[in-house]
């Protein structure tokens, strides 16, 4: 492949990323009733000091939800990760406000958030990729990112020291409120995508 | 002074007291402390996967179970002049329970399995084990004591 053709494919791959990306980022705003802002997605290939050092370190805790991606084959994971003070506070935007929060109710509102976004993702890129694809029930955990974005890569059959980032950063409320929304192709996904676009 | 030497992923340190072994976010991979009492020299490990078997490239042998642990051995076999060694290992988690799927295709209880296997095979007795489960870990190892504690989110620490 030319630097040319692959830069031509990077960019393919971001466009995506940025249309699913886009997508998710208008549900949410729907859904807490505010305005929902998304950077510039992040397609980067680091190691795993890289990304303890620049994305977030390894000992922060985190809550993060994961949904398996299935059709045809696996496809990958979509994997949310919030701070819990952050993902409370999701919560709360959709819960009415006479109701107590437990942490049952925080976990299963932001699985909710989750797996509205991921759909709303996953509908945009149908769109353009023409490949059918469900996803499953979202599974939350609360540990150590470092154990979480580990195990995740591995699970997806990432052996690599250095792992292919694809992440989209949402914020709302100035920087208030964020959370990340990864995905993790198994091998040969992104291949397929680019395939499908005819690149 | 006492350091506290980070073992990063796919990497291994070896030292001797006042030093601490330290690494963090271990989730499905597994991180394996050795110990040679009367030097106290040990090293830590954090291996990523089981065996190496089926790999073209192996160069980062540290990742493997299979590869990284006979050569940590011989480093510090060559380093203390003795040939017994003891370990205490700690992870190999499935996170978000992938316990539902089968254990022959669970990674973190593949990287267990090997790591017993493969220090069984070198006649390394397992002092302290504390693996499996659904939580991420963090290992501290006093190389003084070769005390050996499991940090866990919200919970209390495991000594080993």
């Amino acid at each position: 492949m030319t630097q040319d053709e692959y830069l031509f494919r990077f960019d393919a791959l971001q466009e995506i990323i940025n249309i699913g990306g886009g997508n998710a980022a208008t549900s949410l705003s729907k859904l807490i009733e505010r305005k929902v802002e998304m950077e510039v997605p992040t397609l980067e290939i680091m190691d795993y000091d890289q990304i303890y050092q620049e994305i977030r370190k390894e000992d922060e805790v985190v809550k993060a939800v994961l949904m398996n991606i299935v059709g045809d084959r696996e496809y990958g994971v979509f994997l949310f990760v919030a701070n819990p003070v952050n993902a409370e506070k999701l919560a709360q935007m959709i819960t009415p406000t006479e109701v107590e929060l437990t942490v049952e109710l925080i976990d299963s509102a932001v699985n909710e958030i989750v797996n509205i976004i991921v759909h709303s993702f996953m509908t945009a890129i149908m769109k353009i990729i023409d490949i059918k694809m469900v996803s499953s029930v979202p599974i939350m955990a609360e540990d150590m990112f470092g154990s979480i974005i580990s195990s995740v890569y591995m699970e997806q059959e990432q052996y690599d020291q250095q792992i292919l980032i694809i992440k989209n950063e949402y914020y709302s409320l100035g920087h208030k409120i964020e959370g990340s929304l990864y995905f993790v192709p198994r091998p040969g996904v992104l291949e397929l995508l680019l395939q499908q676009l005819g690149l | 002074m006492s350091e506290q030497v980070k073992v990063g992923i796919s990497d291994y340190k070896m030292s001797e007291p006042p030093d601490h072994l330290v690494t963090i976010g271990l989730g499905s991979c597994v991180g394996i402390a050795l110990y040679e009492p009367t030097t106290k020299v040990g090293a830590l490990i954090h291996i990523m996967l089981p065996e190496s078997k089926g790999f073209k490239d192996t160069t980062k042998w540290e990742k493997f179970a299979d590869l990284a642990i006979p050569k940590v051995a011989e480093k510090m076999y060559e380093q203390t002049g003795k040939k017994k060694l003891f370990a205490k290992i700690a992870g190999g988690a499935s996170m978000f329970s992938f316990g539902s799927k089968p254990d022959s295709i669970q990674i973190g209880k593949r990287n267990i399995i090997s790591v017993k296997e493969t220090l069984k095979e070198l006649g390394i007795p397992i002092l302290g084990d504390h693996t499996g489960g659904e939580m991420g870990r963090s290992m501290f190892v006093d190389l003084e004591t070769f005390e050996v504690k499991v940090r866990m989110v919200n919970r209390e620490y495991h000594i080993l």
